[in-house]
């Protein structure tokens, strides 16, 4: 049996039509074709499924689709405004933050929501924030690096 | 060499497929979608070196959803260079269940 | 998932009692869902209702009353704990344990309430809870009730909770002045792990100690018959060498995945005497 649901994802008015059981993250992939959210564990261990719920950190393979209802949800694909990358995906390149690329949309929202707490974050705080996102290519310092950098840039008024 | 006249060597190079990975526009293989298809999940052994004695498949197949059900029975070829499934030939019923068709497998 | 369910999300208490009265023993209670939803994919059984009781106000409640103590509804997330200034203040064994539950992203859903019915027997809350003498408020259409924490585990993930009951908030009383508690948890990394022990110890300002361990018996426990010890000797200036040798005697650890009961046993010894030692060396200043 169906339930709707009506929610805001990444600025836009989203309704569908779900299965009570299906979770956030299927939802988004499989309803809405957001295909950047990536399903690591489905546990919420490795966090490569992490996006912005309401204004937090959360891992969308632990929250079914309808808990998402009114609910304020920008994924990967909502950081770059009109094609142009923001100043946290341009760095995270910069600083090659990346390789594979696998963990990186649950990198930059753990990053995004982490500044849009502080822009002055100290280097346990960047730790912490990312502790449970699992990368197996970059050994860490360069996302580490490319989040640090990120929060001097956007202090002095980049974006 | 004085490090201007160096054009790679040291110094960044940028990754040309990083634009699609920080979008979340770079497609994986676990992102395709093609319609009728099926997801398939591998059970591994929990033993690194053991016999196999028996494979139980009934319960599996009757979960709902599952299609098929595929052991080393149904392969019974070299995969690739390097793979080779075990319990091959025998049929597994109860009938034989002295004689199965027993296997190795080793990682 | 292969469960199919009904989910629910009653607007008050009384609702969400309908659907527990209906089908108590087949309904699950979802707040955080970080214990749930693992579960659910878990098992091709599911229940038939899923109760979310997000939707119920009092259970959003994270407040104190000045003599009167903490109230943390069952909505209230670990992070709020964590970021919870008055807990920090107050109550600082459950702040800092709030701090090593799961991850970042985790915190944001889990909910205290929710990591004491879950009743791991490493709960990472219920060591500080349990010196802190927390009380769980439970609720059903037949009446409410309340009964202290250390009465409300009765095994591996059991509770006294009964399928057509809901535990709707948790309290802790106001602690006297000059009051400190910590919170000390081995794992296998930094980052997200299980907790191969969790110590919690508070000393009161009547020079009392409370201890509470997680993950060393088969649920969270106080350690009643070493508090007595210790309290016999407060003063003792090898207070804490005797309490790291005496816990020996109390705790019964197993062997798993994680970690040998050899090691849990000798680790609670390690972390109650850094606990103690911690305690009493800030006492003077």
């Amino acid at each position: 049996m169906k339930v709707s649901l009506n929610c805001r994802v990444n600025g836009e008015e989203v309704y569908g039509q779900i299965d009570p059981a299906s979770t956030l993250l299927g939802f988004l992939r499989h309803e809405l074709k957001l295909f950047g959210t990536k399903e690591g564990c489905g546990e919420g261990e490795c966090g490569a499924c992490t996006i912005i719920m309401n204004g937090r950190a959360v891992n969308s393979c632990l929250i079914l689709a309808v808990e998402a209802e009114n609910a304020e949800i920008t994924t990967v694909e909502g950081l770059s405004r009109g094609g142009e990358l923001s100043l946290l995906q341009r760095e995270f390149i910069k600083h090659d933050a990346l390789q594979c690329g696998f963990c990186t949309p649950g990198m930059l929202m753990s990053a995004r929501a982490l500044l849009d707490r502080t822009l002055d974050p100290t280097e346990t705080e960047i730790k912490e924030a990312i502790a449970s996102n699992l990368c197996r290519c970059t050994g860490y310092i360069p996302i580490l690096e490319a989040i640090a950098s990120t929060a001097k840039l956007e202090r002095e008024g980049g974006q | 060499m004085p490090e201007e006249c160096l054009q790679s060597i040291g110094k960044p190079s940028l990754r040309r497929e990083a634009r699609e990975k920080v979008t979340g526009q770079a497609r994986y293989v676990f992102d395709m979608e093609m319609p009728g298809m099926l997801y398939a999940k591998v059970l591994h052994s929990p033993y690194a070196r053991a016999e196999i004695v028996s494979i139980e498949l009934a319960e599996a197949k009757a979960l709902p959803g599952v299609k098929a059900i595929l052991t080393g029975e149904d392969l019974p070829y070299l995969l690739g260079l390097y793979m080779i499934f075990s319990a091959r030939g025998r049929s597994l019923s109860s009938s034989s269940r002295g004689d199965q068709g027993r296997g190795k497998n080793s990682y | 998932m292969l469960s199919e369910f009904e989910y629910v999300k009653p607007r008050t208490v009384e609702e969400a009692f309908t659907y527990l009265e209906r089908k108590g023993s087949r309904t699950r209670v979802l707040a955080g869902g970080t214990d749930l939803l693992v579960d659910l994919r878990r098992s091709s059984e599911g229940p038939d209702y899923l109760i979310d009781i997000k939707g119920i106000e009092e259970t959003k409640r994270l407040d104190f009353t000045l003599g009167v103590g903490l109230f943390v509804g069952a909505s209230v997330s670990v992070n709020q704990v964590a970021n919870s200034e008055i807990i920090q203040e107050k109550y600082q064994a459950l702040g800092q344990a709030a701090h090593t539950l799961g991850s970042y992203q985790v915190r944001n859903r889990a909910t205290l309430v929710g990591n004491i019915c879950n009743a791991s027997p490493g709960a990472d809350l219920a060591a500080p809870l349990l010196i802190h003498e927390a009380k769980v408020h439970i609720a059903a259409q037949t009446g409410s009730r309340t009964i202290p924490l250390t009465e409300f585990f009765t095994g591996v993930k059991t509770t006294r909770v009964a399928d057509n009951e809901l535990v709707i908030s948790i309290s802790l009383p106001d602690p006297s002045p000059g009051e400190k508690s910590i919170y000390l948890k081995q794992a296998r990394i930094k980052g997200h792990d299980l907790g191969l022990v969790g110590v919690a110890v508070r000393l009161t300002g009547h020079k009392t100690f409370l201890v509470g361990m997680s993950a060393v018996a088969p649920t969270p426990v106080r350690l009643w018959e070493l508090e007595d010890i210790l309290n016999a000797q407060p003063d003792s200036p090898d207070i804490a060498v005797i309490a790291g040798e005496a816990v020996k005697k109390f705790i019964h650890p197993i062997s798993d995945v994680r970690a040998s009961a050899e090691y849990r046993l000798h680790i609670a010894g390690v972390l109650l005497k850094r606990a103690i030692t911690l305690l009493t060396l800030t006492e003077g200043t």
